[in-house]
């Protein structure tokens, strides 16, 4: 029944993706209330199967790499939705519907690993544990936005400076408008990662009495903590916005990337 | 239906004849109902803008009669030689009369096509006419069906929606960087006639604050009172001022560059490095090419928005092919309608005829009938044999407003009845 939901909530998004793809491509913008609709359904759906899945397990579906990814994407189009409202804008559906398709897709297709932390084993203060997770996934999934509003700024201030008004022009938002949702989206994800590490060395200090173990994960989650710091900071002090503020959101992106797959890689405090 | 459109636009005829031909609207009304009361022409309305002089009749005669009348109206009302008005004239008759009308209003034919103006222009042409009480029943039809064609192509195309002059082009340009031109602030530097235009583009867009530098205090503190919302101030204190406007517009005769790197650096300093835009109307540059490349820093220049608009201009172009499907599936849709209407006068026409051969019956058997009043005789003519003749025709005036629009249907029906449509 979960894989079910998953399915179907995938199948709405697709449809989300065809049109968003085939709107990037035609010049004239199209009445697309339909796949508005379309992709709350599969929202709705994926929510379903995150519940199911939970309650199959009996604790947060968050584990294991299909949880995470499947979360991910989850998170990401709830933030797209958010922002589909706040902004007004068709473009980004274009650029996160690709995002939002991979994640779930992998939720689907990755082999189901039996691999399942260390502390969750010695079966102490999950609630922590988990709250640490969910906090670094929305985290990651604002920080998603911010990379593809930075993306976007980045495709639209090249058109700009060198003057190429073709149809990807027309139809993304304007610099203003994706440095806003850059620097908003960062915001949040900024405050959710601070917490994340937070709740991550409270719980840590519950199980074995340490705050730090030295883990290869924790250094790059304390990495991509500095990159994100340093953007906001710079931006609130240096004015550093635009073009700058868009290339750390991709550098930062890259950061995530790696200390997202760094978890399950490197073995240590985090898995064994 | 009898209908013509005699006229020239700016492809047909220089604009030396064309400002000859043209109707001020002062004589519109005089000249509409010259060609209507003393030619076979029943309706006309005459389009007279800068690029174009239409004559749109509906004429009692057949095409070739009307082309006539309304040819030699145009040159003889003007008294210009026919030799010099003919040659740029072209006639376009019944469907394509229609078809040329909705492109027109549909700004199709303009010179800069999807302009908004022309449908305006047509609006006006039509309300001088009903005016001059020269519109009837078809042009009513046709006027109104020609509006709604051009909201139709406005709003399912996007002829319309792509800037095509430079000084719109700059505004579109500020849109997409900075969204919401509401809280923003513009400096117009010096002033051309295109800058002033752009600027009055900008507050129309909802620009905050006008500021107007000029080398002459006082030419910049009256431009800015002109345009409202604004504040003049003299040209040397740009460096201290110019970090407060985020869009600026230059235009001036200056031969050098006035917005070097060194000023544009101060200024995004004092801006924290918020966005600026430079609009560069001046030739030769007012803007140092060098301070394009800075960061949040954008400059366009004439070139630049030239571009654009001709870019623009491209797409407005492979817009109107799509105009053109619907204005010929209007155009088919517009004629049948017209014709299903249009089955009164026929309709006429036959009853008419079996009322002849109703009336020569009974006179035929009249004398079978024996002594009749002429209460009697008065009945039977008129209730008797008229209600028979309306019973025989229902069905047919059933079939003929179905098949209105199939035109051997029509001419059998007709040679069924021995009757001749006037068309």
């Amino acid at each position: 029944m979960m894989k079910l939901l998953l399915w179907g909530s995938l199948a709405c998004y697709s449809v989300g993706l065809i049109q968003a793809l085939v709107m990037l491509v035609r010049k004239q913008t199209i009445e697309w209330k339909t796949t508005q609709w379309i992709l709350a359904l599969g929202f709705f759906a994926h929510t379903g199967s995150l519940v199911l899945r939970g309650i199959e397990v009996g604790r947060c579906p968050l584990l294991l790499q299909q949880e995470v990814c499947s979360f991910l994407a989850w998170s990401v189009m709830a933030y797209y939705l958010g922002t589909k409202y706040w902004y007004r804008s068709q473009a980004l559906v274009s650029f996160v519907m690709p995002v939002v398709f991979i994640l779930t897709l992998a939720g689907l297709l990755l082999p189901s690993s039996e691999s399942v932390p260390f502390a969750l084993r010695l079966g102490q203060r999950p609630t922590l544990l988990f709250l640490h997770i969910a906090l670094f996934l929305f985290a990651y999934g604002a920080f998603i936005i911010t990379f593809l509003a930075g993306l976007m700024y980045i495709i639209q201030e090249r058109s700009l400076k060198q003057k190429r008004f073709g149809s990807l022009w027309f139809k993304l938002p304007s610099l203003d408008t994706c440095d806003d949702m850059s620097y908003k989206s960062v915001g949040i994800g900024f405050v959710l990662l601070t917490l994340g590490i937070v709740t991550g060395i409270v719980s840590s200090r519950h199980i074995d009495g340490l705050y730090w173990h030295g883990d290869p994960s924790e250094f790059l989650a304390l990495a991509t903590w500095c990159v994100y710091l340093f953007m906001v900071h710079c931006r609130l002090t240096a004015g550093w916005r635009g073009r700058r503020a868009a290339l750390l959101s991709i550098a930062g992106f890259v950061m995530t990337l790696v200390s997202l797959g760094g978890v399950g890689y490197f073995s240590g405090f985090h898995f064994e | 239906m009898n209908l013509i459109l005699v006229g020239l636009n700016h492809k047909t005829a220089p604009v030396e004849v064309r400002e000859r031909l043209a109707f001020p609207q002062s004589i519109v009304s005089d000249a509409l109902k010259h060609l209507v009361n003393r030619t076979h022409i029943e309706e006309a309305m005459i389009v007279s803008t800068c690029n174009r002089v239409e004559v749109l009749a509906k004429a009692e005669v057949n095409p070739v009669e009307a082309r006539i009348i309304v040819t030699d109206f145009l040159h003889s009302y003007h008294s210009l030689p026919q030799t010099e008005v003919v040659p740029h004239l072209y006639v376009h008759e019944e469907h394509h009369a229609v078809r040329h009308l909705f492109r027109v209003a549909s700004s199709l034919d303009s010179m800069v096509v999807g302009e908004p103006q022309i449908l305006g222009q047509v609006k006006d042409a039509y309300a001088e006419a009903v005016k001059a009480g020269t519109v009837g029943r078809c042009l009513h039809r046709l006027l109104a069906r020609a509006f709604s064609v051009a909201k139709r192509v406005r709003t399912e195309t996007g002829i319309a929606s792509f800037a095509v002059s430079m000084s719109y082009v700059a505004v579109e340009l500020s849109k997409k960087i900075f969204e919401d031109l509401r809280q923003k602030t513009a400096l117009l530097i010096g002033a051309g006639e295109m800058a002033e235009l752009a600027a009055k583009h900008l507050l129309a867009a909802g620009v905050k604050k006008i500021l107007v530098a000029n080398r002459t205090l006082g030419n910049a503190e009256a431009l800015a009172s002109e345009l409202g919302h604004g504040e003049g101030f003299a040209l040397e204190r740009l460096p201290e001022r110019l970090h407060e406007a985020d869009i600026v517009i230059v235009s001036t005769g200056a031969t050098h560059y006035i917005i070097n790197p060194v000023l544009a650096r101060k200024a995004m300093e004092l801006r924290r490095n918020r966005t600026m835009l430079f609009v560069d109307l001046s030739v030769p540059r007012n803007v140092d090419p060098i301070v394009a490349d800075f960061d949040n820093l954008f400059v366009f220049d004439v070139d630049d928005l030239q571009n654009a608009a001709a870019a623009n201009l491209r797409e407005r172009q492979r817009e109107a092919q799509r105009a053109e499907g619907i204005i010929d599936a209007e155009t088919a849709q517009f004629i049948t309608s017209f014709k299903q209407a249009d089955i009164g006068p026929l309709i006429g026409l036959l009853k008419q005829r079996l009322n002849q051969m109703a009336l020569a019956e009974f006179e035929r058997h009249r004398r079978q009938l024996g002594e009749l009043s002429p209460e009697q005789e008065e009945t039977i003519k008129h209730l008797l044999l008229g209600s028979v003749v309306n019973k025989f025709l229902h069905p047919v005036i059933i079939e003929l407003r179905e098949t209105a629009h199939q035109e051997d249907h029509r001419i059998d029906i007709c040679r069924a009845f021995e009757v001749e449509e006037k068309d």
